[in-house]
């Protein structure tokens, strides 16, 4: 399973970037960089995640670092997954 | 001349003065299978709405019926989500079963939305009935969807400046004293919060039943979320008959705006006969 295209899709479908992301590299920025992805979005990205690869978040896991870029984020996945 | 379609509204007795809304449509004559269908949690009932509504009419036109009721505290339903507690939701699957498997001698089957499919799960758990399953869109996850749930008071609620995993811990707090909370305009009793969370999706062992569970995207991608993958794939180590699929839709117990996915209906109704054969 490859973290980083299952990440672009969430990205995709939340933030409706209509196919815009979907060769994002892992060093491409996330939060301040895409102005779609508000306070809001962020809650909606991480509950699609947990959704499709079945982890729980605790309430005090994540900070602005988890979504700094595309690679923070998978990064974050893959330690979720381990 | 083609005949009008059964469909008819009353109530079933949920308990404790609580009158469950039904709704019954079904074929004049030779139905192939009775569908039960148990509804998504919260607002995505209400968001799902139509398009239940829609799947309803084309099922019927091929010759199943099917009895949609209002859990306590749902919808048309007498009571509220915070004098109604798991055990009774569970009774209330129950008393609809019953219904069904009363009124028609062919094969109940199980059709069940988002959370529906998890209560379904436990009652299939406490049965262990070989009764065929329709998932679609399934939750994987009680604990998960309570947590996205209280999640949403965090979203949309908490005024800046206040701290938002603070508002979590509390109401973590009032759920553990048994104490209700209030999200989005639901007020929930901690045992409907505690019995989501417990509730896993799976199958009894010796499950003698054909499953088949569909799942909704918006790209026109053709793969099962990770999670349901693995499951299915757990399943039919099991011994489980499963049929997945991959509807492409919106996902239409969520969108602000009634939204629909025809292609979901569709996959069903080819999946239907086959859960019966």
């Amino acid at each position: 399973m490859d973290i980083r295209v299952e990440v672009l899709r969430v990205l995709d479908e939340v933030l409706c970037l209509d196919g815009r992301g979907r060769d994002w590299g892992l060093e491409q920025p996330l939060l301040g960089a895409v102005p779609e992805l508000d306070s809001m979005a962020v809650i909606g990205v991480l509950n699609l995640l947990e959704e499709r690869f079945g982890f729980i978040v605790e309430d005090d896991d994540v900070d602005g670092r988890t979504f700094e870029t595309v690679g923070t984020l998978v990064g974050f996945i893959a330690e979720k997954l381990a | 001349m083609k005949e009008e379609p059964t469909r008819e509204a009353f109530f079933l007795p949920g308990g404790q003065d609580v009158r469950l809304f039904a709704l019954h449509s079904a074929p004049r004559r030779n139905v192939r299978g009775a569908l039960l269908f148990v509804h998504p949690f919260a607002e995505e009932m209400n968001r799902a709405r139509r398009m239940v509504a829609l799947a309803v009419q084309r099922f019927v036109d091929d010759g199943w019926a099917v009895l949609q009721v209002d859990l306590a505290g749902c919808g048309d339903s007498s009571g509220t989500l915070e004098s109604t507690s798991w055990e009774d939701w569970l009774g209330n699957v129950d008393v609809a079963a019953t219904w069904l498997q009363e009124r028609y001698p062919v094969p109940l089957m199980l059709w069940g939305l988002r959370a529906g499919c998890l209560i379904l799960s436990e009652w299939l758990g406490r049965n262990k009935g070989g009764h065929p399953v329709l998932y679609w869109h399934p939750v994987s996850s009680g604990r998960q969807h309570m947590s996205h749930f209280l999640r949403m008071k965090v979203a949309g609620e908490v005024p800046e400046g206040l701290d938002a995993r603070a508002v979590l811990q509390g109401m973590r707090s009032r759920l553990d004293l048994g104490g209700s909370v209030e999200v989005a305009g639901y007020t929930v009793s901690a045992s409907l919060v505690k019995g989501l969370e417990q509730s896993m999706l799976d199958f009894p062992a010796a499950y003698g039943g054909r499953v088949c569970v569909l799942e909704v995207n918006s790209s026109t991608r053709c793969e099962l979320s990770p999670i349901l993958a693995s499951f299915v794939n757990r399943w039919r180590q099991g011994g489980v008959i499963v049929e997945s699929g991959v509807a492409t839709g919106p996902a239409f117990w969520l969108t602000q705006e009634v939204t629909l996915a025809p292609d979901l209906i569709e996959l069903s109704r080819e999946a239907l006969a086959r859960l019966v054969s």
